[in-house]
């Protein structure tokens, strides 16, 4: 067996590889379907990044929410935008078909497991740390993530312990500011979208 | 949650509640009082925050953190926020009535600007790179949607898909900038950034928490809209609508100022090689000279005060340096000064253009003002004076701004910077004038119906107007309200 540090980092740059070559590939693709389904893959290898980083619910957030809905709902933009135009619509073959069904399949089959897996309670010990400066146990970088302690870091209680300040409580409930600023920022755009997408005909009523 | 904390959040807490309030206005209102309604509402609001915000810097002894220090009520923040407020407020009266032209909802409109107040509030306050960052796309957002919020005009359009992508690209800059410095000092607070990149322990990470810090710059950069990031600033600026403008042109100038100085004065120690301030000093000779050569060339109004506007960046950047010089006790009146005063000048401006807009038609080229001093004698007075004001003409606001500066500039040493900023003002003076010119510019044969326009036009140039004439004359009082 390798040793585990050696382990992570190898793991690490694999992932990362995989997220810029996909990342790449979204700017580089010419047609838009291609390019939102390689954006999509290139979520995954950073979702994989996190449960490296212990941060397992951001990883499962990652991928619900991100890969799992925006995703989707920013292929079926462009789909509904493009239709008419045929260079931009998929392959129709029979095994493109078979295997979008296999790779919808596994997904709504992963998607519970991943979340009964991953249940912040049932997490276990670590067994191998990450180096990061920030965390001084292994612990506490396990715990960096989930959903507790996005709840501490939101409501208070300290989440990361800077050496420097251990006892410290002045990081205490740092975050809420920033956390209800970003309700308003919702706020703000849900207004803004109603504004613009308003359809023409009420407007020049 | 003391009171002291409630005292330090008042004004955030009262432009949250009036934008929602504003915003539900249109539910229980029926149309023809809506208006009117959302209108007082939202006055008083910016009103009630203008005075809380008067009542914290009266009060103001020590510096007060809240929340763990994710934010910081001290002096310059209070300072910022009120000009900030009084652009709002300003911006407010002008868009009374004239609003419903642009938008069919008065309420949407209102509530949107009063939120893109709230956003540089928490900007100029913030303490932390989190608060910072979502305070200021609570102020981006919001100013996206104001400059498309016309979608009747092509133009309008146009000006908000512009800023919205260059805006989102300097936002990636800053997001970058924002990580690579929390990956040299694992720190979100700006005191604990500082910190960490002097202390000794963190000198493997020196470079990249710098390399963090100038992409941070970029972005700040590009928000006030200097030298190498500020081709969309007249694009934007003649594209939206001219309300818009007059908002983004003073109050978000403002607040990007109030995020920069508190960076750079936070940060600019932690660099040691130099690279910012001679990167800075270059930035601000090219903005002024920019600025200033490309206003020459202009033939539209609301394009022309655009850049004009990147070139009084170029002279706000010039007293930053000067303030930055020395950095024991910097002296940042000149530049609280010069932003007030460029406020006022500049909201009154759009205040007569608007005011002399006819039949939904915006003021956009020279043609469009022939001839208006004699048309409306008070409103060509207005004009003329706060475009003079603008050029630094003696006995106006925007002379004793500019004298500050330049002053500041000189007593630091700074004089290649001075004499270049005192040339390119006196470039100005012929783009301000020409709009003098064609002001009381005769058309041969047309009699000059005699038009009447709404009072709240005339009570924003009127009020702007005693302003500056009042700064102009006596300057101190301004000074003892911002020291």
């Amino acid at each position: 067996m390798t040793d585990p540090v050696v382990l992570t980092d190898v793991l690490f740059l694999l992932f990362s590889v995989t997220a810029i070559v996909f990342s790449l590939l979204v700017v580089v693709m010419k047609n838009p379907i291609h390019s939102s389904i390689s954006l999509v893959l290139s979520f995954l290898p950073i979702a994989a990044i996190y449960v490296l980083f212990h941060a397992p619910f951001v990883a499962v957030i990652q991928i619900l929410v991100y890969a799992g809905a925006i995703m989707v709902l920013f292929t079926f933009v462009i789909m509904m935008v493009d239709l008419s135009e045929k260079e931009y619509t998929l392959h129709k073959g029979k095994i493109y078909k078979l295997l979008s069904f296999l790779i919808m399949g596994g997904f709504l089959l992963m998607v519970p497991y991943m979340v009964t897996r991953f249940l912040p309670e049932t997490i276990s010990e670590p067994k191998e740390s990450v180096v990061l400066s920030h965390f001084t146990s292994k612990k506490e970088a396990h715990e960096f993530g989930s959903t507790k302690n996005i709840g501490k870091l939101i409501f208070g209680k300290p989440v990361i312990n800077d050496p420097v300040q251990a006892n410290d409580n002045t990081l205490k409930s740092m975050q809420i500011v920033s956390f209800e600023l970003a309700s308003i920022l919702i706020m703000v755009a849900i207004v803004g979208a109603m504004i613009l997408a308003r359809t023409r005909k009420k407007e020049e009523r | 949650m003391n009171i002291t904390t409630l005292n330090g959040i008042l004004p955030i807490l009262i432009l949250t509640g009036v934008g929602l309030l504003v915003l539900l206005v249109e539910a229980f209102i029926e149309r023809d009082r809506e208006r009117r309604f959302a209108f007082i509402l939202s006055l008083a609001g910016i009103i009630a925050t203008l005075v809380s915000l008067f009542s914290q810097l009266v009060h103001h002894d020590a510096d007060l953190l809240l929340f763990g220090g994710a934010l910081i009520v001290d002096h310059t923040g209070l300072a910022f926020s009120i000009i900030i407020c009084l652009g709002a407020l300003l911006v407010l009266i002008l868009s009374h009535r004239h609003v419903t032209r642009i938008h069919r909802n008065a309420g949407e409109f209102y509530s949107l600007i009063l939120f893109a107040t709230l956003g540089m509030h928490a900007l100029t306050i913030s303490n932390d790179m989190m608060t910072f960052f979502v305070s200021l796309e609570v102020m981006s957002v919001a100013v996206y949607i104001l400059a498309g919020v016309n979608r009747k005009s092509l133009k309008s359009n146009e000006s908000a898909l512009k800023y919205l992508i260059l805006g989102a690209f300097s936002t990636a800059f800053l997001l970058l900038g924002i990580a690579f410095v929390y990956g040299a000092t694992g720190q979100m607070g700006f005191m604990e950034i500082k910190e960490a990149l002097l202390s000794e322990a963190n000198a493997p990470f020196q470079s990249v928490g710098i390399l963090g810090l100038i992409l941070i710059m970029v972005g700040f950069i590009f928000k006030i809209g200097a030298f190498p990031f500020q081709q969309w600033v007249p694009d934007v600026y003649e594209g939206a609508p001219s309300i818009v403008t007059a908002f983004m042109a003073t109050c978000v100038k403002t607040a990007a100022f109030a995020i920069l100085l508190r960076g750079l004065f936070t940060f600019f120690q932690a660099d040691e090689s130099g690279f910012l301030m001679s990167a800075l000093t270059v930035i601000t000779v090219l903005t002024m000279i920019f600025g200033n050569f490309m206003a020459l060339i202009q033939s539209n109004i609301k394009r022309l005060i655009a850049y004009s506007g990147i070139a009084h960046t170029g002279y706000i950047l010039l007293a930053i340096l000067a303030a930055l010089s020395d950095p024991a006790k910097p002296d940042i009146t000149p530049i609280l000064f010069y932003l007030l005063v460029y406020t006022l000048m500049t909201v009154g401006a759009f205040a007569v253009l608007i005011g002399a807009s006819r039949g939904g038609e915006e003021v956009e080229t020279f043609e469009d003002i022939r001839g208006l001093g004699y048309k409306h004698k008070l409103l060509g007075l207005f004009m003329a004076f706060f475009f003079f004001s603008l050029a630094g003409i003696p006995s106006t606001a925007g002379f004793m701004g500019k004298f500050f500066i330049f002053k500041a500039a000189i007593s630091k040493e700074l004089y290649a910077l001075a004499v270049i900023g005192i040339l390119t003002a006196v470039v100005s003076v012929y783009y301000y004038l020409k709009i003098v010119v064609y002001l009381y510019l005769k058309e041969e044969n047309r009699r000059y119906e005699k038009y009447s326009i709404q009072w709240n036009y005339l009570l924003a140039s009127f009020l702007t107007f005693l302003l500056v004439l009042f700064l102009g004359i006596f300057p101190q009082f301004g000074f003892k309200l911002l020291k």
